[in-house]
């Protein structure tokens, strides 16, 4: 055997052993708890054949605790680039089978490492959380790695799309990196993301909680919405991730790339979808998807807030963020959650120069105590700063209600709407006929012989008068009122119209959004 | 001001002495949800009830229509189940959070019992 053949197969030897992780009854664990090992995860997710690893040969440098001398694979977790849809990514995924995917300094040392590629290169980071937490034998270290992944991702914020995917646990302060990034992924029984778990409340409270409902995936898809993607299996979260990274670009400085223009499904008539009666519900995504390319809509957060819908779909070949209201749930109102959603998702198209359409149908805010005292004031106007805030071209159409604030913070003209089209049903003003004709003609109603048929007369008179799209269209705060079915044609022109769009904005270190 | 109730907790083998203020007193502890129990979600008013007490429903089944935001909302059964017992009555105001039909499933739901111990599956390092 040559120098060479020895040396390459020492290397052999070496990458065999490293590979292995935990080893043979370790992976067996993590198969029996129905979760893939970490490279397994990668291979999955990744183009076949395109991962690129690195830092296979890390050693941690703990001399605590009865550390010293112990190998630990990988110290934990696996870093490479690789390519997806054939475009390039960087990732890490812990591996749980190693100290249980435990964080230690060297073990950060390889994320913030791969973190630092992404953003130089400018590419996607997508992360593959499954760990116990800090590694307690390293003490301050540990705590110091999370603080440096914190801070990149912060870094990264805006500049490359950063996805979470949450395959195992993930509790305590490691939390923070996945709430810090653009989308969380989370699998059924599997994730379970929590600041204190069941123990400590039960010591401290007194409460007792089992983990699946403090923080399992359905309480961070439906309850908490810390989680923008909820599968039932590893498999159907990779595939999810795939078809994401396919509608969004990689970085702030470059474009989605572009698809054939396909027509959107005869089945979906779009001016059969919205009823004349503005009291029954309807459900405003096959509104979008009478509007999209193959009547395709990728939805974000779609167990969570569901009185109002945001995601992707695309539009003559191009990406676009839809925003819109859901007459299905909760009338489709305003509150806290959906104006901290529908914020969130519009920051993120504005980062990522993806044009926003919003589809306006909603009664206005939604009264009561409980949304008064959850801070309604402060969330709703993280919409409002949402809009005003972003520089893409941002379309609305308002299908059927526009009420009240919520006329101004669905993306009016006034927050700097390019172009506000309007249904032939729209109806907009500061209040329901209703509400309104019996403010203004009070007294002639309390007056009047028969009260109730003057109150019915005046709700006609505002109807016929306001609730309409032609006061705003006289004003110009619409552009055009158009019919129904010529709106994919108007989005079309508007978005081509658009596609060179300049802001110039003060100058300024950053806003200071109410958050 | 009384005397301040106290609670002693121990989150890192280290006692704490803390006041318990009028919010953690007041405060919701938390029970299981009962997806037999339908709630209004949003005040509103019943419009009108699809069903009876004893009838039979199947998932997506109209079971009432509550008016709220002024949108005749269309309440489905979210699965086959017997309305076992209606709560409230046509043109009734309702808040939110209230029990409005008591949906006895078909079949039972059952809470898997996982593993609460998060050390119980992360293993030491040294160990």
């Amino acid at each position: 055997m040559s120098l060479l053949s020895r040396k390459i197969s020492e290397l052999q030897d070496r990458r065999d052993k490293a590979v292995q992780g935990g080893g043979e009854s370790a992976i067996a664990k993590q198969i029996a708890m129905g979760k893939l090992p970490a490279r397994e995860r990668i291979n999955q997710l990744l183009d076949a054949g395109s991962f690129f690893e690195y830092d296979l040969f890390i050693e941690h440098e703990a001399r605590e605790f009865g550390m010293e001398g112990k190998n630990l694979a990988g110290d934990g977790v696996v870093i490479g680039t690789g390519t997806i849809n054939g475009k390039p990514v960087a990732i890490y995924a812990q591996d749980f089978t190693v100290a249980g995917g435990s964080l230690g300094s060297m073990h950060a040392r390889k994320i913030t490492k791969i973190m630092d590629y992404a953003l130089r290169m400018k590419i996607p980071l997508i992360g593959i959380n499954d760990s116990g937490g800090a590694r307690i034998q390293e003490g301050v270290n540990s705590l110091a790695g999370y603080g440096e992944i914190f801070f990149r991702n912060t870094l990264a914020s805006g500049v490359i799309p950063q996805l979470s995917v949450i395959l195992g646990p993930c509790a305590g302060g490691a939390v923070y990196s996945p709430a810090l990034t653009d989308f969380v992924f989370v699998v059924d029984k599997i994730s379970k993301m929590f600041i204190t778990g069941p123990e400590v409340i039960k010591s401290v409270l007194g409460e007792e909680i089992d983990m699946e409902s403090l923080g399992g995936a359905r309480v961070h898809s439906e309850i908490t919405g810390n989680a923008h993607f909820f599968a039932n299996s590893e498999q159907e979260c990779f595939s999810q991730i795939k078809t994401l990274l396919d509608y969004i670009p990689s970085c702030n400085e470059c474009k989605a790339s572009p698809k054939k223009s396909i027509e959107p499904l005869k089945k979906f008539k779009i001016e059969k979808i919205v009823p004349v009666e503005p009291t029954k519900p309807y459900d405003v995504r096959d509104v979008i998807k009478a509007l999209t390319d193959s009547s395709e809509f990728f939805e974000v957060q779609e167990l969570w807030a569901g009185n109002i819908v945001v995601g992707f779909g695309r539009i003559d070949g191009r990406t676009v963020g839809f925003v819109a209201n859901q007459p299905l749930v909760l009338a489709g109102v305003l509150d806290c959650d959906s104006s901290d959603k529908a914020a969130r998702f519009i920051r993120f198209c504005d980062a990522f120069e993806i044009p926003i359409v919003t589809l306006e149908d909603m009664p206005g805010y939604l009264p009561g105590v409980d949304q008064e005292h959850a801070g309604v004031i402060r969330h709703g106007a993280k919409l409002l700063y949402a809009y005003s805030e972003a520089t893409v071209p941002k379309i609305t159409v308002i299908l059927r209600k526009a009420y009240g604030g919520g006329y101004i913070a669905m993306n009016s003209r006034h927050l700097r709407a390019d172009f506000v089209f309007a249904w032939p049903l729209a109806e907009i003003a500061v209040m329901g006929p209703e509400g309104a004709a019996n403010i203004i003609f009070r007294k002639e109603i309390m007056e009047a012989e028969d009260p109730e048929a003057m109150r019915k007369q005046k709700v006609e008179e505002y109807k016929q008068k306001f609730a309409n799209p032609y006061v705003a269209a006289a004003k110009g705060y619409i552009d055009s009122v158009i019919n129904p079915a010529e709106t994919r044609n108007y989005l079309k022109h508007a978005l081509n119209v658009s596609q060179n769009k300049v802001v110039k904005r003060p100058s300024k270190k950053h806003g200071i959004p109410p958050f | 001001m009384g005397p301040a109730e106290t609670l002693q907790i121990f989150p890192n083998a280290r006692k704490y002495k803390t006041n318990l203020t009028s919010k953690y007193k007041n405060r919701k502890v938390w029970k299981r949800p009962d997806p037999q129990e339908i709630l209004s979600v949003i005040p509103g008013v019943v419009t009108s009830l699809t069903v009876a007490e004893g009838a039979h429903v199947a998932k997506g089944d109209e079971i009432m229509v509550y008016e709220a935001m002024k949108m005749q909302n269309i309440i489905r059964a979210p699965f086959d189940g017997t309305i076992e017992k209606i709560h409230v009555q046509p043109g009734e105001k309702i808040a939110k959070g209230v029990l409005m039909i008591y949906l006895k499933s078909d079949v039972e739901f059952v809470y898997e019992d996982i593993d609460d111990d998060i050390s119980a599956i992360v293993p030491d390092p040294v160990g």
